[in-house]
């Protein structure tokens, strides 16, 4: 395992992260080699970005900080991909 | 059981009667299944089991959001593939295998207990958005215990035509909905506005709404309902006397609408030889034989956001040359006026907003969009248009417009655009006919000015009622005084048909004012050309247009801009129709 990577974001739409993001980002990730993780700042367990419910259970409603962490061959590639897709705010408004 | 027979007042928003017994669809309070312990040998065929339920339900999703996707709804789609991501989600399935395995509970009680344990995270959030996420789990948790109880849901559902109830309709709902097992709609919530009703218009089915919760939750699938769509009445396992009474409406109202079918080839003609066109409305997933079945002059709004609606892919000018060449060769000769994208408002839109406002409908909706922040994939749109106008009687009319730069900004780009088309070689139209949608009281104030600037006009009521009266729409609490018959509405539809009389411009009006034969004497009276509305309503609306005498109509606007309120206009108007069309009250 190389090195973990981290990023903070925040879930930026209204709507939080519901379900269609939450399938977004299990796409995002199946794009790539590298583990990718979420998790709410503090705390003890992380939603694997390949599982949808996972994510939907991390109940991170609009304005939540999260930690995305990444590992593996192309961790900086997948980590930047999920960030940049928080960064749209999911694409809502 | 039946539910005890009763009768209440509800609000009709599509007319009609509907008499059946009654399908529950959306939100089911359901029995929780007992926590039944098996046998450990029955581990391996529960399992099975449940792996048979899991596959049928990926099956049955997955056609769900195919169907969705035909329909061009591709955002409604994207839900039902995030819950076949649920559905194949790991963690979902090995707890419930462990529920099976370890506990040697039922299948049943397995996923009920993961869906509950699942779903119990968001019980103690306080942000209802996420609460509503529990919702998308338990849909999922739904579907696969419909699946493994064996019953087909669609086939209890649907061996015999029923009334749908249901708290509120969503799209996804009702896309599984087969029109030939549906009478008609009751439900607690919704509006004339809401898709209950535009969906049981559109099929012209009978709906009620604001039905009473207590008395939805009631009922089962063995208690019959009379739905009034004229007055609103719902009535629970009528006597037969009552049922009777209205079987014979019932009749009635079939014959009525068979008469007027029959007068599809009539002219659109008052009693004084004033034709009044009579146009569709389409959106993009309808099919042009509607407008011809009707007889209807061509459409009056088509409109393009449905076209627009998947965020991950907008549609490149092909594709949209495509969809609007396609409609206008259907349309042969009859004109087609389409709407450039209108997005905004409570039109929201994903792909093209780019920003959250405090007050969308005052916000960049419409043409303001797409000038300041959308001119690529506007310019593409007209471009697309420029193309298809060759292949018919296309006109393109711009929404939500309240400057003449505006207009003038928009013939630059579209003048910029024929030449590059003609320096391509590429055949489009030389002169497109263009109009502006007169939807904003500052519009039809400076009808005047705006007037040389274009081919024609088409009033958008809904919007102009609205800011004219600075009433929201979509707000029950000032919905009284949302008043199309208001003597402020009729004196800017007035001075908007004045000032195209004197550039000789077209004049159509859409929006629900259009729809309603109530407001067809004041419209016809103000000089309008054109009314467009959805097909359904066509029929009816010639046989009113075909009561009316022009100079009649004429003679109760004059009186009419002299009220101060929307009731005296409304009273002037009652009176007319009970005179020359009595059977049209109450339409």
């Amino acid at each position: 395992m190389g090195s973990m990577l981290s990023e903070k974001v925040t879930v930026g739409n209204a709507m939080g992260l519901h379900a269609r993001p939450a399938a977004q980002i299990v796409h995002i990730a199946g794009k790539f080699q590298a583990s990718l993780s979420i998790r709410k700042p503090g705390s003890a367990s992380a939603a694997d970005c390949r599982s949808v419910l996972a994510l939907l259970m991390l109940a991170a409603g609009s304005g939540t900080e999260l930690e995305i962490e990444a590992s593996g061959a192309d961790a900086r590639e997948a980590l930047d991909a999920v960030v940049a897709y928080f960064d749209k705010k999911f694409d809502e408004q | 059981m039946l539910t005890p027979s009763c009768n209440i007042q509800a609000i009709p928003v599509a007319p009609g009667i509907a008499i059946g017994r009654v399908m529950r669809i959306g939100e089911t309070p359901r029995e929780q299944p007992e926590p039944v312990v098996l046998a450990p040998e029955m581990a391996e065929p529960e399992l099975a089991r449940f792996h048979s339920a899991l596959e049928k339900t990926g099956t049955q999703l997955a056609g769900l959001s195919d169907k969705l996707k035909q329909k061009l709804q591709d955002d409604e789609a994207g839900i039902f593939d995030a819950h076949i991501l649920i559905l194949e989600d790991q963690l979902l399935i090995s707890e419930v295998e462990k529920g099976i395995k370890q506990d040697h509970f039922s299948a049943e009680y397995a996923v009920f207990a993961t869906i509950e344990k699942f779903s119990a995270v968001f019980n103690g959030v306080n942000d209802e958005y996420l609460k509503e996420r529990a919702l998308d789990l338990r849909d999922v948790g739904n579907r696969i215990l419909d699946n493994l109880s064996g019953v087909d849901v669609a086939k209890i559902a649907y061996n015999e035509p029923r009334i749908i109830i249901a708290s509120n309709l969503t799209p996804s709902e009702t896309v599984g909905l087969e029109r030939e097992f549906v009478l008609g709609f009751a439900t607690e919530t919704g509006s004339a506005t809401s898709h209950t009703a535009i969906l049981a218009r559109s099929l012209k089915l009978p709906a009620v709404v604001g039905v009473p919760k207590e008395l939805l939750d009631k009922l089962t699938i063995a208690d019959k309902l009379i739905v009034d769509g004229f007055s609103g009445k719902l009535i629970v396992n009528p006597d037969r006397h009552t049922e009777e009474a209205y079987l014979l409406k019932q009749r009635e109202e079939q014959k009525f609408y068979f008469s007027l079918n029959e007068e599809n080839n009539l002219p659109p003609e008052t009693s004084d030889g004033f034709r009044l066109q009579l146009a569709a409305n389409l959106d993009a997933d309808q099919d042009y034989n509607e407008v011809k079945q009707t007889a209807a002059y061509g459409v009056g709004l088509f409109r393009t956001e449905f076209i627009f609606m998947d965020p991950n892919q907008l549609p490149d000018e092909e594709r949209q040359y495509n969809i609007y060449k396609k409609l206008l060769v259907a349309a042969g000769n009859a004109p087609v006026t389409i709407r450039t994208i209108d997005v905004g408002g409570d039109k929201l839109n994903t792909a093209i907003l780019r920003s959250t406002e405090q007050n969308p409908f005052l916000g960049l909706r419409g043409i303001r969009l797409c000038l300041r922040e959308q001119r690529e994939l506007f310019a593409t749109q007209l471009r697309a248009l420029l193309r298809a106008g060759v292949h018919g009687d296309l006109r393109v009319m711009l929404p939500m417009v309240s400057s003449i730069f505006e207009v003038k900004e928009t013939k630059e780009i579209i003048a910029k655009l024929q030449q590059d088309l003609a320096k391509e070689g590429v055949p489009c139209v030389e002169k497109l006919k263009l109009g502006v949608m007169i939807e904003t009281p500052v519009a039809a104030i400076i009808a005047q000015q705006l007037a040389p600037e274009v081919d024609f006009f088409s009033i958008g009521t809904n919007d102009l009622i609205q800011y004219t009266m600075a009433v929201d729409r979509s707000n029950e609490r000032v919905a009284y005084l949302y008043r199309p018959t208001h003597p402020a509405i009729l004196h800017l539809i007035r001075n908007t048909v004045e000032a195209a009389r004197e550039y000789n411009l077209y004049v159509s009006v859409c929006g629900q004012m259009a729809e309603s034969v109530m407001y067809t004497p004041l419209l016809l009276g103000l000089g309008v050309h054109e009314l467009s509305m959805p097909t359904a309503s066509i029929p009816v609306q010639r046989r009113m247009v075909r009561s009316l005498e022009r100079l009649a109509c004429e003679e109760l606007v004059q009186k009419a801009l002299q009220c101060s309120n929307a009731t005296e206009v409304q009273e002037l108007v009652r009176a007319m129709v009970e005179k020359c069309a009595p059977e049209m009250l109450e339409r």
